[in-house]
């Protein structure tokens, strides 16, 4: 379509939208990793005994371990040594309400679409902000209070529930898990907690932005997410970063907790700043998230819309230990210029009558390089457990790959497994269908690519729905060409 | 090599490797590489020479290395091999084997990697085909087995095709020469094991289709074993443009019997390669098959069926190399697994950058009968290209119980029933074997499988 091409092109070049710097006063600690800094991040946090001992274990533990090679994503190697471990806004107190945090962070999140105030007014939505290590900011924690939902920053938990973090951090993602859960449990500077008491559903969905702002930082925020019996909570989050020509470093982790008959939906609208056209730059996203349906008839739901960052790396995976169980993935992955993406979920069955359902819409564009990878794993005692899986790649371009690794590994022959995957490209027949009806190029390939994800965008909350789809064309704008 | 050198060469091997020396070190192997080493063309005996030192580098591949995830391998590593003993019977009473001598067939029979037999009078265009031993083939045809050996299967990180190379002694030679559409099938009987010591064997097969030319080869792999017999076998194929080559692969082997099998098949512009792989596994089996389409039109269709029980282990690789647009593949395969069976199904499609119009499908279905049997099945896809259709899926599952239920309703006893839809599902690849009389043995071997009669032949 060569009279598209210099419209494309233009399109292309379009930039980034958040990736603007905030100039505020940041206290960063010096580059580098060793047991003071540690010890340091926990002192300024206040952290107890127990705590400053875990991260230390952690640490101990991460010097013994090599970074993992495996994954189907290339870069140059990371220099743990010249990244920040700690940065954060200068405050001379936590904030007791918005009116106390300083101005230019809330204009900042106003940029980014999410007026905290107007939120609060308005939205109906609890937010709670990250900007670089620290939270800034939690929205309609009174509302919250009344119905016993716990919702604070990952320190205030720390300070003010050490008992339930102590209970359960760790339990799902342990500090040896791996790599870079490990280098989190040494590191992790702040995130959210969220505690949902028995029986209650949380009124309103709850939700935590991102933001990395200080340059050679690394974003290592820690997120604990508890139902208990017979309770509901439906959680958010987004993210963003500055433009910037090196690579920055986000390696989170995020434990959900559903016991008996709980259930935890937990969506993920990641923008992270993606490099620009020539993959310069850009967020390294190597996350651990995971789940456990401790409690029977619980059910842990991930959503992700993956469409930032200049590496994906992540498998949000769900252990189904508890009888009667049901754990789900949806994911749309989109790797635009050079971005890589290698993600996919872990369906571990323990439990009877346990079930999953796997739904993973792959998008390469340019050069970008999409990999879903899977494990649905069947335990000896994990009677009738039953998984589908389809996983659908969509090629935009004959310079982009998409590539699927899923692993299915059966131990009980009651069980029933799926999978099904395809991979094909926006046909031409569909484009010159549109376009012959006057739709202009981009707005069909975007409509396509929109009918493509429709089942997983079906699974997001309605406002973020509306936002997932922006963010899709924007992303995709001019990748056909 | 020397001792001491050897030694470093384990050391080397550090942990992180993923690979591992065999426990009883090198020396049996550096050993029966000397028994060979010595005979055979220059070029031979460098390949050799190459194979050896890169077997010695790389040791045996453990599950950590990712290709080898599911697939210990142990009961090979832990094994202390030496090349079977020369049987002191000069007169072999093929007899013993009668059924698997398929009539209407040329045949070569190699017992224990030694060549018993040649039956070519079968042949209907003799002038058109060569059907010897490597041996032979490298007395008579020297520079066309030099083009052909080791060319679609080259040393790269693989240790077991190194040690094949290593070990290289005898095997089969099929060449067909161009415009040929062979009529005769052509079978090979490879029967090994009964040994008192384990015992390793490295046959290698050669089959050359020129342009054009036609034919159909069947390769059984039999026998059975009380000390361990490991057989490192490698087949290379390579299609002559508008070839077509059916390659039937059965391996039915019992007890400490070890099967490494590998296919490697080059195919070129508009040739068709129709693999059909059929495995009744002993202790331990993995059969590979990969193909590169090279060009234009070139299609491949691979098909497989693995029944175990027991507490055996088989393991199915294929890989679909489309190198080149306008390309073909279909696959299928099925697993039946029961007793305390691991099975193992991994199926890779690449689609190279610019190989534009490929078509891959690929499916895997397995039933899994019994709460000790293990699956782990990973189909992958790798694409470069956009313009391509792909595919694949893989189902897990036991027999259906409506199914059960209607058979069981219309008076047939569960057992019969069970044996019937397995045996359903098992027919989907059978029918598809090509010739009638093979199709009536795999039947047969089936069916006493299912069974669970006493294996007799």
């Amino acid at each position: 379509m060569p009279t598209s091409t210099a419209k494309i092109e233009e399109l292309v070049s379009r930039e980034y939208q958040h990736g603007f710097y905030t100039p505020i006063e940041e206290e960063t600690l010096p580059p580098g990793l060793n047991e003071d800094i540690v010890r340091l991040i926990s002192a300024k946090k206040n952290e107890p005994a127990w705590l400053t001992e875990w991260r230390l274990k952690a640490y101990r533990h991460w010097l013994t371990m090599k970074e993992p090679t495996w994954q189907n994503v290339r870069y140059q190697p990371i220099d743990y040594n010249a990244i920040h471990y700690y940065s954060a806004p200068k405050m001379k107190s936590r904030p007791k309400s918005l009116d106390e945090v300083d101005p230019e962070l809330l204009r900042t999140y106003e940029k980014l679409g999410i007026p905290l105030r107007e939120q609060e007014l308005l939205a109906g939505v609890a937010v709670d902000a990250v900007f670089d290590s620290v939270s800034v900011a939690t929205t309609f924690k009174e509302k919250l209070a009344e119905h016993g939902v716990i919702f604070c920053s990952f320190s205030e938990a720390v300070q003010n529930y050490p008992d339930l973090v102590r209970q359960y951090l760790g339990t799902v993602v342990p500090y040896n898990d791996n790599f870079f859960a490990a280098l989190n449990s040494a590191v992790f500077s702040d995130g959210s907690f969220c505690y949902v008491p028995k029986g209650v559903r949380c009124p309103m969905e709850l939700s935590t932005y991102f933001r990395i702002n200080a340059a050679k930082t690394g974003q290592f925020e820690r997120t604990l997410i508890i139902a208990d019996e017979g309770a509901y909570v439906s959680y958010l989050e987004g993210c963003t970063a500055p433009m910037r020509d090196e690579n920055q470093l986000h390696a989170a982790v995020v434990e959900l907790v559903a016991l008996e008959g709980a259930e935890i939906k937990y969506s993920t609208v990641q923008n992270w700043y993606p490099g620009d056209k020539e993959g310069r730059g850009g967020i390294y996203n190597f996350v651990t998230k995971r789940g456990i349906c401790l409690g029977r008839g619980s059910k842990i739901s991930w959503t992700q819309i993956e469409t930032g960052s200049a590496i994906t790396w992540k498998y949000p995976s769900v252990i189904l230990r508890g009888d009667d169980s049901v754990g789900e993935f949806y994911s749309v992955a989109l790797t635009n210029h050079y971005q890589q993406a290698d993600t996919g979920t872990k369906m571990i069955h323990l439990g009877r009558n346990t079930r999953s359902t796997i739904l993973s819409k792959a998008i390469s564009a340019g050069h970008g390089q999409n990999s879903y990878r899977g494990l649905v794993k069947v335990m000896r005692g994990a009677e009738h457990a039953r998984n589908y899986t389809q996983c659908d790649s969509l090629l935009i371009g004959d310079r982009c790959g998409a590539h699927t690794f899923p692993y299915m590994e059966v131990r009980n022959s009651t069980a029933i497994v799926e999978h099904e995957a395809t991979t094909s490209k926006i046909s031409e027949e569909q484009l010159f269908y549109c376009q012959s009806r006057g739709i202009l190029l981009e707005d069909a390939v975007s409509m396509i690519v929109s009918g493509f994800c429709r089942q997983v965008f079906q699974e997001l909350p309605m406002e973020f729905a509306v936002e997932a789809h922006k963010l899709m064309g924007v992303s995709l704008e001019g990748a056909i060409g | 090599m020397s001792t001491r050198a050897s030694a470093a060469t384990a050391r080397a091997l550090s942990r992180d490797s993923g690979f591992v020396p065999p426990l009883h070190g090198f020396a049996s192997y550096e050993s029966a590489a000397a028994q060979f080493a010595a005979s055979g063309p220059a070029w031979l005996r460098q390949l050799r020479a190459a194979g050896l030192e890169t077997f010695r580098q790389l040791g045996f591949p453990t599950t950590r290395i990712e290709d080898w995830k599911y697939s210990d391998t142990t009961p090979i590593v832990r094994e202390l091999f030496q090349p079977p003993l020369p049987s002191p019977e000069t007169q072999v009473d093929l007899g013993l084997w009668k059924p698997w001598l398929y009539s209407e067939c040329a045949r070569l029979v190699f017992i224990q990697g030694r060549l018993v037999a040649s039956e070519v009078a079968a042949l209907a265009q003799p002038d058109q085909v060569t059907l010897l031993s490597l041996q032979d083939a490298l007395a008579k045809e020297e520079s066309y087995v030099r083009r052909v050996l080791g060319a679609c299967a080259p040393l790269n990180e693989r240790s077991f095709t190194a040690l094949n190379l290593a070990l290289l002694h005898d095997g089969a030679w099929v060449r067909v020469v161009p415009g040929t559409r062979l009529t005769t099938p052509i079978q090979l009987l490879f029967v090994g094991g009964s040994v008192e010591r384990p015992s390793i064997l490295c046959p290698r097969n050669l089959i050359v289709l020129g342009d054009v030319a036609e034919a159909t080869v069947i390769e059984c792999w039999i026998g059975q074993s009380g000390a361990s017999f490991f057989t490192n076998e490698v087949t290379e194929v390579v299609l002559g443009e508008e070839a077509h080559l059916t390659h039937l692969r059965i391996v039915e082997e019992r007890g400490a019997m070890l099967h490494l099998g590998l296919t490697t098949v080059q195919q070129s512009r508009g040739s068709t390669y129709r693999s059909q792989v059929v495995t009744f596994p002993g202790q331990w089996t993995r059969v590979e098959v990969l193909t590169r389409l090279e060009a234009q039109g070139a299609t491949a269709f691979l098909d497989g069926l693995f029944v175990a029980n027991d507490n055996s282990f088989v393991d199915h690789h294929t890989a679909v190399d489309h190198v080149h647009g306008g390309t073909t593949s279909r696959q299928l395969y099925k697993g039946v697994l029961d007793g305390a069976a691991h099975g193992v199904f991994n199926g890779k499609v690449f689609v190279r950058p610019g190989a534009l119009k490929s078509d891959a499908q690929q499916m895997n279905k397995n039933l899994l009968l019994s709460d000790n049997a293990e699956i782990d099945t990973k189909p992958q896809l790798e694409i470069f290209a956009d313009d391509v259709k792909c595919s694949h899926g893989a189902t897990i599952g036991r027999l259906d119980d409506n199914a059960l239920f209607y058979l069981r309703a219309r008076g047939v006893p569960a057992d019969e029933a069970r044996r019937l839809l397995i045996y359903g599902f098992a027919n989907e690849i059978v029918e598809r074997v090509p010739l009638e009389i093979a199709e009536r043995s795999l039947r047969a071997i089936l069916q006493r499988r299912l069974a669970g009669a006493p294996q007799e032949d």
